[in-house]
């Protein structure tokens, strides 16, 4: 199932910490070789200041106590910068932990800093270690610090560029902590000020916005609303852009919500659209389900690739929690787009379609019918499901139509003679 | 007396000429003063004009010669004018008198003949023969004046011109044509009689001859009465004379003794003489062509043959004409030799902006750097042959040898450039690099890989025989070729000029051993493209990115190619490029065409094509040709700048493969979309020009079995109607141009399959209507396809609410729910719908007063969606094309072109379905969208005109067409719904 699994392209994407929970889940799930994994984990780790996390992986995987002297060095590294910057920071977060300090903070950023330094008499430097500090605990894994440290950093930054890195920051730290909350009101921000951002080229937008919807993954597949809130993010015409130009993998995500997601049937269109339109360079069981179902009315395809479905889902990091309601979801269309074109359907056949005994299936069916989704009836002697038509006829909908007009032409008319005022 | 013998000079300067006639008399006037007729006025005329002499003194010795000859012939029988000194002063002798007459005559034929006019130049001829026979009486003095012999091969030279340029001789009018029919004989006659033949052989062979005998003369005798005091004057005319004598000097000279000096002197006297008229080219090329093997150290002889090279292009006449093959090939030498120095001795730098040598005495010292710098521009050196090698592919018939011939020397061409890029790249020269990467790239982009093969082949072979040759001739390849440069120049010196084009045709070009072409014409583009695109400038990266759009798309690699196509925006701005960037877009937008053709993508390939062929101008918008319209009111300027655009037969786009294409895509579109809508007037109409063709078709009262394009495809579009896939399908396939495609097979098994297709649906379109139930089994085998097929396609139909009908699973039938519209029901529905637009019109009035019955601008998003449903109201304005430019359905910038596609569909489900738009009115969703856009029929008709993807395709290149994204189909654009807002906004400003 390695050739859909999409960790290595969405890795990408990612920030070196988000990547991490990526890794650990493929180790649960054992596709690559264990060992593997773990070298990728200790070269993920590398750069960041978890050495001793590092070192952990390190005996764990060769089965020694021993760890390499870069590794200690490292460690000493790391720790002499936090001693130095522990020092540097100690004033501003003094400070700031004071609550009447923050009271008096207000919207204008100059005057903060002005505030500050007058009262305090901290500068520039203590500001920018505040920020170093902080980016230095998000590196140690200490993400929750991390978030606290940039919250208090945002007043005071001054560029813009450095606003959007605490924005990053706050994003990825609030992930991390699990506080989707807080991640998802980051997101929300990111994404105002990355579309306000006028200063970047298009190539730095492009990228920043391909950046922002593979980091939201981790957001939106695990907040309630959070479905909803991808459909209409990935659906913004700039993200789409960016999804079609250099990340059509994204894709599969936002198929897999638009089928988990009923109410959002109305984008299936658009969806297919660009599915098709992307097919020659991205294409994975769960965009081909869709494409067999609705381009190609193709059912017995679609029924295989649901099946392929089912293991790419259960391999993947972010759909593996929504696996059944998928499937459920897809069974679903299946029916329904079939019942669409037919006015008869033998349920054998049926329930072989939707993977169920003949029991279930026409159980099933009958639920539909009852909750009115469905206008048919059950043959049972035949064995068949007998759909309902109902088709508007040619008088009616032109009466429809001579309705409207003599609604709206007395309306007007109306209008004209009963508002004479309004002719100035 | 004189006084008014000036006047009477002034005045009647050239005009009387022919009543200068009448006192041929051969007694000398001035002396017999007394006679103060008429005649003897104009006689004094061309006295006077001496004085006027003075005045074309600035185009050196042209008009130094007659002087010099009027002098000679003085200083030659002395004064038997022995009049006192105050007659001196306004007259001449009668010898001056008599050579003025004949230098001015001489020069009005010039006149004349800049300006084409034959008839004139009869006359004028006529004349000057008359003159002549006087001058010798005067003069008593032997042989030709060389004023007139001078003049006699001038003649003779821009009549053999005049003959060789058919176009020019088209245009003349019919007494013209008739004085140079007159002159050819003439002048054959004459130069060949016995008096004139030696003396214009003589003239011939050096022209310069006895110039600077006359000239020294002329400085010596103090009778001059000319005031050229002028030092720069002096100076230029000066120094063809001591050139002649220096060469003579230096040729003569054992090379060992030669200088430094002397060779940077003489190359400076060369360089400062080029260009001004009356220098002699073609001397000058031997000249410099000594100068190279005698010159001293390496730069000067870098200095050299680089001048070598400018004074060969020199020799080739004018930007009409094409250079000599022959020319052209020594240019390719010299110039080949000029990259082997350079690449011996790699302590030389070529520079454009380093100061041309000075006064240099002494080898020049090397920089600081450890460089030597000499001037030179390699990169105009290459673009000039280049341009030169295209004009003469432009010329050729292509149908010759000669044709073949020609192109054999692109390889060595590339390898010049090969090298020149390489140089470039070595000295790090970015600025220059990209111009030369951009050159070879536009060789290899058109070429498919069976040509490129082939070209890889030829280079080899070609370097192969170098490499014998080179094994026969010890000397090595490069002395060899230096050899055959010599015979040709040896060859060029000798004065025929049909000699000359033979001898020259002869000169080996050997490729260069160490020059190997990449293995595969993608990688080439590749590797040259890079560097365009990191380096080059705008113009270039276009030129570039269009190249490789063209070359991927030939290899069949659409999406990358039209994904270029995109994301580069090209399609925005090339109307503000250069007219042979616009036709580099042309052509690239036919390939991309071909290119979906062929993969079977067929509503893209029709929108890539339907612009190119729907405009009517095809030739012209790929420069494949004129067309000869009946209502072409060409200025010649334009007709000789299309003329120079256009592109050599081998870069040719097959003409006849894009038409078939193209109709055939829009019959596979169309044919259907009729078919579902027959009733409709307003019905969408895909390809405008298609069913111009269909409508001249069927109005034919007999037709014939398919000759053209159109006549089979044509056929074919009958036979799809009726849903007979296998005679439309033999229609097609009837057509030639299918040998023409490369992967034969495959397109025509695509084109079965579409057909098939759209058989069906028309089919099903059509006769539904007629039936209660369909089997499916019948429909597989009446229609060939498998079940999968036709389930797919008829399931389709059904979900679009196309066909009226469903599936009975268990009897594997198609049921028809007909609800099929009567034809009373179905005009009651379109009556219903107008009434509708006009209660909304009469809404929307009340709305300017009121300010609103309702909000129009909720509505006004949706009007573009329902556009393509509602086109066909718009019919009334179909036909007026002067609103073409306007902005509409411009190309998709790729944000927009990608999300565009879906938005549309998003609000009101399915506009793109195409057909079905005139049956869907009951649709829910449908009643804003169309209030809206019917509403804006209602309006003036150039807010009309935005059809997307219908750009109007101007005849002066402009941009082309739109490609739609894949599945975006060619109903609703991008555009559409944005675009409508802002026109309401307009519309209400107007209103109030």
């Amino acid at each position: 199932m390695a050739s859909y699994e999409l960790s290595s392209t969405l890795a990408r994407f990612l920030d070196k910490h988000l990547c991490f929970p990526l890794l650990e889940f493929l180790q649960d799930k054992g596709v690559y070789n264990e060992e593997d994994i773990m070298r990728a984990k200790i070269a993920l780790l590398q750069n960041t200041n978890m050495v001793d996390f590092a070192m952990d992986i390190h005996k764990e995987l060769y089965q020694t106590d021993e760890v390499p002297a870069t590794m200690m060095e490292r460690r000493t590294e790391v720790v002499n910068r936090l001693r130095s910057l522990q020092k540097a920071v100690d004033p501003i977060i003094g400070c700031l932990s004071n609550s009447n300090v923050i009271r008096n903070f207000r919207h204008d950023r100059a005057f903060n800093l002005q505030f500050l330094k007058e009262e305090f008499d901290i500068g520039p430097e203590q500001i920018e270690a505040l920020y170093q500090f902080s980016k230095f605990q998000f590196d140690c894994g200490n993400y929750s610090m991390a978030s606290e440290l940039l919250q208090a950093y945002k007043p005071l930054c001054t560029t813009s560029e450095r606003n959007m890195s605490v924005q990053w920051g706050k994003l990825a730290a609030d992930t991390l902590t699990q506080n989707y909350e807080a991640a998802t009101e980051a997101l929300l921000r990111l994404r105002e000020s990355l579309d306000n951002q006028s200063f970047a080229t298009p190539l730095m937008q492009l990228q920043q916005r391909t950046w922002l919807m593979h980091w939201s993954l981790h957001v939106f597949w695990n907040t309630e609303s959070g479905k909803n809130a991808l459909i209409d993010l990935f659906l913004q015409p700039a993200y789409m852009s960016a999804i079609t130009i250099n990340a059509q993998h994204l894709l599969r995500y936002l198929a897999a919500a638009v089928v988990v997601n009923r109410k959002r049937r109305n984008v299936l269109r658009e969806l297919i659209k660009v599915i098709q339109q992307e097919s020659y360079e991205y294409s994975d069981p769960i965009t081909q389900f869709l494409e067999c179902l609705f381009v190609h009315y193709d059912f017995d395809g679609a029924q295989q690739k649901l099946i392929e479905c089912e293991s790419v889902i259960e391999h993947d990091y972010f759909l593996t929690a929504i696996k059944s309601e998928f499937l459920e979801s897809a069974r679903l269309f299946i029916f329904e787009t079939y019942c669409r074109i037919h006015q008869c359907i033998n349920i054998d056949m049926l329930s072989e379609r939707l993977n169920m005994d003949k029991e279930a299936a026409e159980k099933w069916i009958a639920n539909l019918i009852l909750s009115a989704r469905l206008n048919a009836k059950i043959d049972s002697k035949a064995g068949t499901v007998v759909m309902g038509m109902q088709s508007s006829s040619m008088q009616e909908s032109l009466a429809e139509k001579a309705k409207q007009l003599s609604v709206r032409t007395f309306t007007l008319a109306n209008a004209v003679v009963g508002a004479p005022a309004t002719k100035a | 007396m004189a006084s008014r013998f000036w006047t009477a000079g002034s005045d009647s300067d050239e005009e009387e000429v022919d009543a200068s006639e009448e006192e041929n008399s051969s007694s000398e006037e001035e002396s017999s003063s007394s006679s103060s007729s008429s005649s003897s006025g104009s006689d004094s005329s061309s006295d006077s004009d001496s004085d006027s002499d003075s005045d074309s003194d600035s185009d050196s010795d042209d008009s130094d010669a007659p002087k010099k000859g009027a002098a000679r012939f003085l200083a030659g029988s002395d004064s038997d004018s022995d009049s006192d000194e105050d007659r001196r002063v306004v007259l001449k002798s009668a010898k001056d008198k008599r050579f003025s007459e004949l230098t001015d005559t001489c020069d009005e034929i010039r006149n004349k003949m800049k300006i084409n006019d034959w008839s004139a130049i009869q006359g004028l001829f006529d004349e000057l023969n008359k003159r002549l026979e006087r001058a010798r009486k005067v003069s008593e003095a032997v042989g030709t004046p060389r004023v007139y012999v001078r003049m006699c091969v001038e003649l003779e030279d821009f009549l053999n011109d005049t003959l060789a340029n058919k176009d020019l001789k088209k245009k003349m009018s019919s007494t013209n044509a008739k004085a140079l029919n007159t002159m050819r004989q003439r002048l054959k006659k004459h130069n060949t009689s016995d008096e004139f033949a030696e003396a214009v052989t003589k003239f011939r062979e050096n022209p310069q001859e006895d110039e600077e005998e006359e000239e020294e003369e002329e400085e010596s005798s103090s009778s001059s009465s000319e005031s050229d005091t002028d030092g720069e004057r002096e100076e230029t005319e000066k120094r063809p004379a001591g050139a002649a004598k220096k060469k003579d000097k230096l040729l003569t000279m054992d090379s060992a003794e030669i200088t430094y000096e002397m060779v940077a002197k003489k190359l400076r006297e060369i360089v400062t003489s080029r260009g001004r008229k009356g220098t002699d080219k073609q001397e000058q090329v031997e000249m410099l062509q000594f100068l190279a093997n005698v010159a001293k150290g390496v730069p000067q002889k870098l200095e050299v043959l680089l001048q070598l090279v400018g004074s060969l292009f020199d020799l080739s006449p004018g930007i009409s004409n094409y250079m000599k093959v022959g020319l052209w090939k020594r240019c390719m030498l010299v110039m080949l030799e000029i990259m082997d120095t350079l690449q011996a001795n790699e302590a030389i730098v070529l520079d454009d902006s380093a100061e041309p040598s000075e006064e240099r005495t002494a080898e020049p010292v090397a920089g600081e750097d450890g460089k030597v710098r000499v001037w030179g521009n390699l990169v105009a050196f290459v673009e000039r042959l280049d341009d030169e090698m295209f004009k003469s592919l432009q010329v050729i018939d292509p149908h010759t040898h000669e044709y073949m011939a020609r192109l054999r020397d692109e390889p060595v061409f590339l390898a010049l450039s090969q090298k020149v890029h390489d140089y470039l790249a070595r000295i790090g020269d970015v600025r220059n690099q990209p111009k030369v990467a951009l050159r070879l790239i536009e060789h290899f982009y058109y070429k498919t890989d069976a040509v490129y093969d082939a070209m890889r082949k030829l280079t080899m072979l070609q370097q192969e025989e170098a490499a014998a040759s080179a094994a026969a001739h010890p000397e090595g390849a490069v002395a060899a070729a230096s050899a055959a440069a010599e015979t040709a120049a040896a060859a060029n010196t000798s004065n025929e000029p049909g000699e000359e084009q033979t001898a020259d045709d002869k000169v080996a070009l050997p490729v260069p051993l160490d020059f190997s072409m990449d293995e595969s014409s993608t990688a080439a583009m590749k590797r040259l493209v890079g560097i365009v695109f990191t380096h080059g400038d705008e113009r270039a990266k276009a030129r570039a990115m269009l190249c490789t759009i063209y070359h991927k798309a030939l290899h069949g690699d659409f999406h990358s190619a039209r994904d270029m196509l995109l994301m580069s925006h090209l399609q925005d701005n090339v109307m503000l490029m250069d007219i042979s960037t616009q036709i580099l877009y042309n052509r690239s937008m036919a390939q991309l065409g071909l290119a979906a053709f062929r993969l079977g993508l067929i509503s893209e390939a029709h929108s890539c094509l339907q612009e190119l062929y729907g405009s009517g101008h095809i030739k012209e918008l790929l420069a494949q040709g004129m067309a000869m319209g009946k209502f072409q009111d060409k200025t010649p300027e334009q007709e000789l700048l299309e003329k120079r655009r256009q592109m050599p037969f081998h870069m040719h786009i097959s003409m006849e493969l894009l038409e078939s294409s193209c109709l055939i895509s829009a019959m596979l579109l169309e044919v259907p979309a009729m078919a579902s809508s027959p009733l409709s007037v307003k019905k969408r109409v895909i390809s405008k020009s298609f069913h111009r063709i269909l409508d001249t078709y069927n109005r034919q009262t007999f037709t014939g079995p398919p000759e053209t394009v159109r006549d089979h495809i044509m056929a074919a579009t009958r036979a799809l109607m009726r849903g007979d896939w296998s005679g439309a399908y033999g229609a097609v396939s009837a057509l030639t141009v299918w040998q023409l495609v490369p992967q034969r097979e495959s397109v025509l098994d695509m084109l079965k399959k579409q057909l098939k297709e759209e058989a069906l649906r028309t089919y099903l379109f059509s006769y539904s209507a007629q039936y209660r139930s369909l089997s499916l089994d019948q429909l597989c085998t009446m229609f060939e396809m498998d079940e999968k097929a036709v389930y797919s396609i008829v399931s389709k139909m059904m979900i679009a609410e196309d066909l009226h009908g469903s599936w009975d699973q268990p009897t594997r039938t198609i049921v028809m729910h007909s609800i099929e519209a009567t034809k009373v029901q179905s005009l009651a529905g379109q009556f219903a719908d107008k009434a509708t637009l006009m209660v909304e019109l009469n809404e929307r009035a009340y709305a300017f007063r009121t300010g609103g019955l309702r909000d129009d601008d909720d509505m006004g998003g949706g009007g573009g969606g329902r556009r393509g449903g509602r086109r066909g109201q718009d019919g009334q304005w179909e036909d007026d094309g002067g609103h073409g430019g306007r902005g509409r359905g411009r190309g998709p910038r790729l944000g927009a072109a990608r999300m565009g596609l879906g938005q549309g569909g998003q609000d009101f489900g399915g506009h793109r379905r195409g057909g079905g738009g005139g049956g869907r009115g009951d649709r829910g969703g449908f009643r804003a969208s169309g209030f809206s856009s019917n509403m804006t029929s209602g309006l003036p008709d150039r807010f009309q005109r935005r059809g997307p993807y219908r750009q109007q395709a101007n005849p002066n290149m402009q941009a082309l067409g739109s490609i739609s994204r894949p599945g975006g189909g060619v109903g609703g654009g991008p555009g559409g719904g944005s675009y409508n807002r802002p026109l309401g906004g307009d519309r209400r400003d107007r209103g109030l």
